[in-house]
């Protein structure tokens, strides 16, 4: 189940557009947003959103359900950045434009018409560059990013870490969901007292399994000539698409000069 | 005429010592034997008698704490020119594939080992497509391989060591958790290997695998290989050279049957055989469809 997200890397629409067309893309997209009007921003996403459900063919459900969570993180920290308090008496001597206030005690817990359009600007940013990421999340399978990478002269060591952590994240959450199930067979989790035991043991579980497939990766690394460095062939199978291109010049042309005249 | 480099053994293990850090009984003791060039062999033992650890020190990726192991004559030295050129010869497919496939995708790991050889892109590239080709992997290549069944990451596995053209090839217990069908492949895969002339040897617990395939047997017992000859002649003796392994389900029907039908009948190694032996027995022809 954990590995969804990953599979739409290999099966979406895009997946034979070249890497590095994406990552331009998605990364001009991304520093775009933090200079860009809300009216360009919300363009910029209905034409991020066109290439991810429309080109990529991803589930709408899939592409929503994240959206969802990253909308849940920024409602989350939401109140942290529009309630204030202050003084009732600097409050009014702040003529600031107060939408709502509760006093107290010669305190006052307001919320200002500038910080809420502050929170919402930064919700919509927020949205924008999370649509520029999960552009590539969904469409670009990782490997592929480590080529691009590569040719990026990216630092070895790093593309090397990168690989192993994409390796073993995935064999990682298979043992911690093959245990959790037996723990569950045997009636772990049952009662909240259960739970904490069961969480602990599945914990240092994975630490212990951890250790030992470290020695045995080390083991095979040895078996197979390890020098010191990670070298693999990466077979591209990708091509730049002029049709892709053209519509990311003219789209991305017509967007920063809705900016400039907007 | 035989020249003289071929009498002497591909590998050798004399009297070799092992003992795990922090541990105080030894996994292998006083281990030794030999091993000829172009053998099938089946290493057989219990659970914990030392048949991955002797992998492991075969392949020269634990350091023996006594005793010597000889390559062709060549004694092992723990020196990176001399471990390398070992390691390459000497090619191990562990028992969990997961464990062995260190990449992000299939190409990238039958690549992996390549590298490690200093060879060209080029020649990478060439020995990449050869080897995707022979194991059937072509339309795997691009595959994750967290995507793949545990039939295919052993194939991967298999394909990732036989890039590297070993001599000699190790598999620890490649039967296990495999379904009838993928078994099949491996024996058709280790069939095809061996036929291009490489030596193969596993450790089991698959009597029955190992009863039809190998044709030499050694057999683990406390850290010291107690029993080393042909398949043949070590089966015919079975249940006093090895007591405590139980025993492969064919001979087990041999031995059924009445001592006037085994008599100057070599051990069936396959079922047919068998069945061919019981027909004759029975005086009924066998059936020609």
């Amino acid at each position: 189940m954990h590995h969804h997200l990953d599979a739409y890397a290999y099966t979406n629409g895009l997946r034979h557009l070249h890497p590095e067309q994406k990552l331009i893309f998605a990364t001009a997209s991304l520093l775009f947003t933090f200079l860009a009007r809300p009216l360009v921003q919300s363009l910029l996403w209905l034409w991020l959103s066109l290439w991810i459900l429309g080109y990529a063919r991803i589930p709408w459900r899939v592409y929503f359900t994240l959206l969802a969570t990253v909308a849940a993180f920024w409602l989350v920290s939401l109140p942290g950045l529009v309630v204030q308090i202050l003084p009732t008496e600097t409050l009014r001597a702040s003529g600031q434009v107060v939408l709502s206030d509760l006093s107290l005690m010669g305190w006052s817990l307001f919320v200002s018409a500038e910080k809420l359009h502050q929170g919402l600007a930064l919700g919509l940013r927020t949205m924008v560059a999370s649509t520029c990421l999960l552009l590539i999340l969904l469409t670009t399978p990782f490997p592929s990013l480590l080529g691009v990478a590569e040719r990026w002269r990216v630092p070895h060591f790093i593309l090397d870490i990168l690989m192993l952590m994409y390796r073993y994240i995935f064999t990682l959450l298979e043992i911690a969901f093959t245990l959790q199930l037996a723990q569950r067979a045997r009636g772990g989790y049952q009662r909240r007292s259960r739970w904490f035991c069961s969480v602990s043991l599945l914990a240092a579980q994975l630490l212990r399994q951890s250790l030992y497939r470290y020695e045995q990766v080390n083991l095979a690394l040895l078996s197979r000539g390890f020098q010191g460095q990670f070298r693999v062939l990466r077979p591209q199978s990708y091509a730049y698409s002029q049709r892709y291109g053209l519509e990311i010049v003219i789209g991305g042309g017509a967007l920063i000069l809705l900016n400039a005249i907007a | 005429m035989q020249s003289p480099e071929m009498s002497v053994p591909l590998l050798e293990f004399h009297q070799v010592g092992f003992r795990y850090p922090n541990t105080t009984t030894p996994v292998l003791q006083d281990c030794s034997f030999t091993l000829e060039a172009g053998q099938k062999v089946a290493l057989l033992g219990l659970n914990g008698s030392g048949k991955s650890t002797l992998f492991y020190l075969a392949a020269a990726l634990y350091r023996r704490d006594r005793g010597e192991i000889y390559w062709q004559g060549q004694r092992l030295l723990y020196q990176p020119d001399s471990l390398r050129q070992w390691r390459q010869r000497i090619g191990l497919v562990f028992q969990d594939p997961e464990q062995q496939l260190v990449a992000a995708t299939v190409a990238e790991d039958i690549s992996y080992g390549l590298y490690n050889l200093d060879l060209p892109t080029a020649e990478v590239e060439a020995r990449l497509y050869q080897t995707l080709e022979d194991f059937d992997l072509v339309h795997l290549a691009d595959r994750p391989l967290h995507h793949l069944s545990l039939g295919q990451k052993r194939r991967v596995a298999l394909a990732g060591v036989m890039a590297l053209a070993p001599t000699l090839l190790l598999l620890d217990e490649p039967t296990i958790y495999l379904d009838y069908q993928q078994r099949q492949q491996l024996e058709q895969a280790l069939e095809n290997i061996h036929q291009q002339g490489t030596t193969i040897m596993i450790a089991t617990h698959d009597l029955d695998f190992a009863y039809g395939w190998a044709d030499w047997i050694m057999v683990l017992v406390n850290g010291q290989v107690t029993v080393s000859d042909r398949a043949c002649h070590v089966f015919e003796q079975w249940p006093i050279l090895a007591p405590n392994l139980g025993s492969p389900i064919l001979l087990d029907l041999w031995h059924q049957f009445p001592a006037a039908w085994r008599r100057n009948q070599p051990l069936p190694r396959t079922a047919a055989a068998l069945v061919r032996i019981w027909l004759k027995g029975l005086q009924v022809p066998p059936n020609t469809d």
